[in-house]
């Protein structure tokens, strides 16, 4: 159920999406849960449709960049833009503009290999760029760090975190465990993906897939005794939609 | 610091250590091609470090060294490979061996045991370390190299680079007593050591940590609270990969209620349940979920304590088992 300012409203009364687009897919969600989701007013439901829908249109667009994948040990960025770190991971360098270093991992993914983790980073600074737009992105992301969960900048660090929902959403980090994974391949010992709807995921270095073929690769790379199948936990990580709209508002503002 | 290995070294090895890599090398190969039994003898030396092993590679294979190393140097060089291969399938080597073998199982332990104080050597050199430290704890069940996996974990959150592999091994052991190899570093007087400790160990943020009987208050207190509970815990296989605050372990309340031992591993009783145990659940969970952790501990007491009190106590519906829990009972205590 959607409750508004104390109200429960229907998916119609939020705006004009079009039937099968990804926002109403989501109200739709939403609405027939038992579970309440409440927000202070329609603009900030919106822009969380707004900022879901760009983070599955940054998944694709990611997904067909090029960008390589490699363990972090062996992970590589265009230089121009970041330095890597002693952990695998890309720091943004001096006097680079943040939403030019993000816009060249899309357009110059070649240059680029790294983890799951790490797109996943990528995908949520996407979408908030385009969700932002360039000014606004660049003052409130002046130094990024792409690598896991760790170094995460304060505003997207609920993404780090992974918790029981009651309901899962286009636009969620979900994650496929393989607890018997192959010690020789720990890269396997999980997937982070973005929900895309519609069943399919997108996970770095599998692509875009539905849940029986990502468990089926997992299951793959498991070791010679396992009794443990892959699967998907019943959990999922999602930015702070709420904090990350009071941005945008103040900034309108 | 752990680093796992203090015993003697071979010559080679001091070569290495005091003049480097490149002269290690050098000084072998000069040594074979005057005299190639001495340069055998030397790299089969007992003693030998695998970190030496590991750099004279190149060497082994440029000069045909291969078929005269010893059992254990062959059996490395061919884990090197496999480990190699896993990374590029493509390259069709490596496969020849089994990793569940006893024979790689002390050959690993001798690469780990003498590689990981020289951590740092080589981006593949680390990897090694950390893929030979998966296997021995995931495939041989290994757990002396625990204390030695976790040192090794510290040392690199102090240099900044990559450990969460070597942090998923550790915690595959899946071993409560493991832990309080990481409840060590709460003592540290290193805060990047201390604040490792409470991410891995899922100690609130805001815990004050910041005096040496803070540390060592936090500390009895974990050593503590993993005594009453070590055998309700379990591992739950949330990894840094997951989260940025992974709950690698829990504590089964049922488990605890009932006073009955469960498999770090999979969460399960390790004796099946009782037609009473499963009569006696059922009312536990008729309790509220902010009254489960109390009653459960109430339990677990009692019964340490006093096991003719807790059976008695046992047979009280359960709202006057968490009265008693709460209020206390002259006859039970």
């Amino acid at each position: 159920m959607i409750v508004i300012a104390g109200n429960t409203v229907q998916p119609d009364s939020i705006g004009e999406y079009a039937p099968g687009s990804i926002e109403r897919t989501i109200l739709d969600m939403l609405a027939s849960s038992s579970a309440k989701s409440a927000y202070d007013s329609v603009d900030q439901l919106k822009f969380e449709l707004a900022l879901r829908k760009e983070i599955i249109a940054a998944s694709l667009q990611l997904y067909r960049s090029g960008l390589g994948f490699e363990i972090f040990r062996e992970t590589r960025c265009n230089p121009d833009y970041w330095k890597r770190t002693q952990e695998g991971g890309f720091l943004l360098k001096d006097g680079v503009k943040p939403s030019k270093a993000i816009m060249d991992i899309y357009e110059n993914g070649s240059k680029y290999g790294t983890e799951c983790a790490t797109a996943m980073m990528i995908v949520y600074y996407k979408a908030l760029l385009s969700v932002y737009g360039e000014a606004l992105f660049d003052k409130t992301f002046p130094k990024i760090e792409l690598m896991n969960w760790h170094h995460i900048d304060p505003l997207l660090r609920e993404v780090g975190y992974i918790s029981k929902r009651d309901v899962y959403l286009p636009g969620d980090r979900r994650y496929f465990a393989n607890p018997d994974v192959d010690p020789l391949v720990p890269q396997w010992q999980g997937e982070n993906v973005i929900d895309l709807g519609d069943g399919k995921y997108y996970g770095h270095g599998i692509g875009i897939r539905n849940a029986d073929q990502i468990i089926r690769a997992l299951n793959q790379n498991r070791s010679e005794d396992a009794d443990e199948d892959a699967h998907l936990l019943d959990s999922a990580g999602r930015p702070n939609f709420n904090r990350l709209y009071g941005i945008s508002r103040r900034s309108a503002a | 610091m752990n680093s796992g290995y203090n015993g003697p070294i071979g010559y080679l090895d001091r070569i290495r250590r005091t003049r480097g890599a490149n002269f290690c090398r050098n000084a072998f190969l000069r040594t074979e091609r005057g005299n190639r039994q001495n340069a055998v003898r030397l790299i089969n030396d007992d003693r030998l470090l695998f970190a030496t092993l590991f750099v004279l590679q190149p060497e082994i294979r440029e000069r045909n060294l291969y078929q005269e190393l010893s059992e254990r140097n062959r059996t490395a060089l061919n884990i090197c490979q496999k480990i190699r291969s896993a990374k590029n399938p493509q390259d069709g080597t490596g496969g020849e061996i089994s990793l569940k073998s006893e024979d790689v199982h002390s050959v690993m332990l001798w690469m780990f045991n003498t590689g990981a104080g020289e951590d740092g050597l080589s981006a593949e050199f680390d990897q090694i370390l950390d893929i030979t430290a998966s296997v021995l704890v995931k495939t041989h069940h290994e757990k002396t190299v625990l204390p030695v996996i976790a040192d090794l974990i510290f040392r690199r959150n102090r240099r900044g680079v990559y450990n969460h592999d070597l942090i998923w091994a550790f915690f595959q052991a899946r071993d409560p007593q493991s832990l309080t190899h990481i409840a060590g570093k709460l003592r540290s007087s290193y805060k990047k050591d201390v604040e490792l400790a409470c991410q891995l160990l899922h100690i609130p943020e805001d815990t004050p940590l910041n005096t040496g009987r803070d540390k060592q208050k936090q500390y009895d207190a974990y050593l503590s609270w993993l005594k009453e509970n070590s055998p309700y815990v379990y591992f739950t296989g949330e990894s840094l990969q997951l989260t940025n605050a992974p709950s690698v372990c829990g504590v089964n309340l049922e488990a605890k209620y009932l006073c009955k031992d469960v498999s770090p591993r999979n969460n399960r009783p390790l004796t099946p349940l009782t037609d009473e145990e499963i009569a006696n659940l059922e009312h536990f969970h008729e309790v509220e979920d902010e009254e489960r952790a109390a009653l459960a501990t109430f339990s677990h007491n009692l019964h340490t304590k006093n096991e003719s009190s807790w059976n008695e106590w046992m047979q009280y519906p359960v709202s006057k088992q968490v009265d008693i829990a709460k209020y206390g009972r002259r006859e039970l205590a």
